[in-house]
């Protein structure tokens, strides 16, 4: 357990009350403290995910959007962070099938000319540091499925058993996927290094 | 506790994630040092680490702050072509509303509220979130959500507004009036233009 203390929940968990949960209050109220609450996470992750900040935005404003018509339809519905969590990543998921992303990417070696291609623009994220073009990198060889595991995992500080519900799978399905997303990170560490 | 190959492979996954137990950890040593290959695909504990603490350092490193607001004096130089955008629908709102009197003596009328939310999405558009509402008569949609784009930035406030659109007796939309204003005039174009573009759908 060592090495949870050097991730420390950044979310908190999900059992806690969250912003925009009280069903009092109107939908407009509502998806207005979630804004405030889980913008900037939110959109943190959707970029991970896509690798484009504004996609991620658009991503992000989809999400509240979709948070906004549930909620306005039926007040009674339970909208948490676990839910925008889920919503988040259908959305990138998609966006990415849709785009093809995934088999337009090659499957570079050459790490000096993935990190040019990450400051040229081909992937659109300014990087200002060797951990963060690693991460970038290796999110891109991943299934979308195996980098929502690692980046709700890891960088969004939830529990397997938390990522698994938001997911809809099993813990044991993200420590798997987290293993072998796990194995191409160390195989972009491995290429910097070398 | 001795553990497969397919065993090992979720408690490396337990290992990075700092959920696996002593016993975990314990069949997880057992299981590498009789199993080569698992050295190799998995990784002993400390090559798990360092790439944990990759992650963990990018998520320390993270400065990008989606802060989507572009202040107003950066659109400063669009003001005189919204207002001449503007001037041009108010009078083409006027021909209209004389037209629909002229020829549609008749004219039905669909009335509707609507409460938008604007969350300031993107740095290069703002978009507003509209839920076109109840309706008085016809075939307008309940509860139509729509996104709105409105220039320049309304603040992140809650606005409500009422609007009336006027239907020709082929049930094609003719005139939009705001009713009661939401107090920021883009908005309530951006309204209007969704509440025809919604009342022209079959």
């Amino acid at each position: 357990m060592r090495h949870a203390s050097r991730l420390p929940r950044v979310l908190g968990s999900m059992e806690r009350t969250v912003a925009g949960t009280d069903r009092t209050v109107g939908a407009d109220v509502r998806v207005d403290a979630m804004v405030r609450e889980y913008q900037t996470k939110l959109a943190r992750y959707l970029r991970r995910m896509v690798g484009d900040a504004e996609v991620a935005l658009d991503l992000t404003q989809d999400v509240f959007f979709a948070a906004y018509r549930m909620l306005h339809a039926d007040p009674q519905r339970e909208v948490n962070a676990s839910w925008l969590y889920r919503v988040a990543t259908n959305g990138a998921i998609s966006y990415l099938r849709r785009r093809k992303i995934l088999r337009m990417l090659p499957l570079d070696r050459d790490v000096d000319g993935a990190l040019g291609a990450l400051r040229t623009g081909d992937w659109r994220i300014d990087e200002r540091s060797a951990a963060c073009a690693d991460l970038q990198i290796a999110l891109r060889r991943l299934p979308p499925e195996q980098a929502s595991a690692v980046l709700l995992t890891s960088y969004a500080g939830y529990s397997s058993q938390e990522a698994a519900e938001i997911l809809g799978t099993s813990a044991d399905a993200v420590r798997q996927r987290v293993c072998r997303a796990m194995r191409v990170l160390r195989t972009v560490m491995a290429e910097r290094t070398s | 506790m001795t553990i497969d190959c397919r065993q090992a492979e979720l408690v490396a996954g337990a290992l990075a994630l700092g959920e696996a137990s002593d016993s975990e950890r314990q069949g997880y040593r057992k299981h590498l040092a009789g199993c080569p290959e698992c050295v190799d695909v998995l990784g002993g504990e400390r090559e798990i680490e360092r790439a944990m603490e990759i992650v963990a350092q990018a998520r320390d490193d993270e400065r990008w702050e989606p802060v989507a607001r572009v202040e107003p004096a950066a659109r400063r130089g669009s003001f005189a072509n919204v207002w001449r955008f503007a001037a041009a629908c108010a009078a083409a709102l006027v021909v209209a509303f004389i037209g629909v009197r002229a020829f549609y003596p008749t004219a039905l009328q669909h009335t509707g509220t609507v409460s938008a939310l604007a969350i300031h999405p993107s740095q290069r558009d703002e978009r507003a979130v509209a839920v076109l509402g109840t309706t008085s008569t016809g075939h307008f949609p309940t509860n139509h959500a729509e996104s709105l784009t409105v220039f320049p930035a309304t603040s992140a406030a809650t606005h409500a507004a009422s609007f009336e659109v006027r239907i020709d007796k082929d049930g094609a939309p003719r005139s939009c009036t705001i009713t009661k204003p939401s107090g920021n005039g883009e908005l309530d174009r951006a309204i209007c233009r969704a509440a025809l573009r919604v009342a022209q759908k079959p």
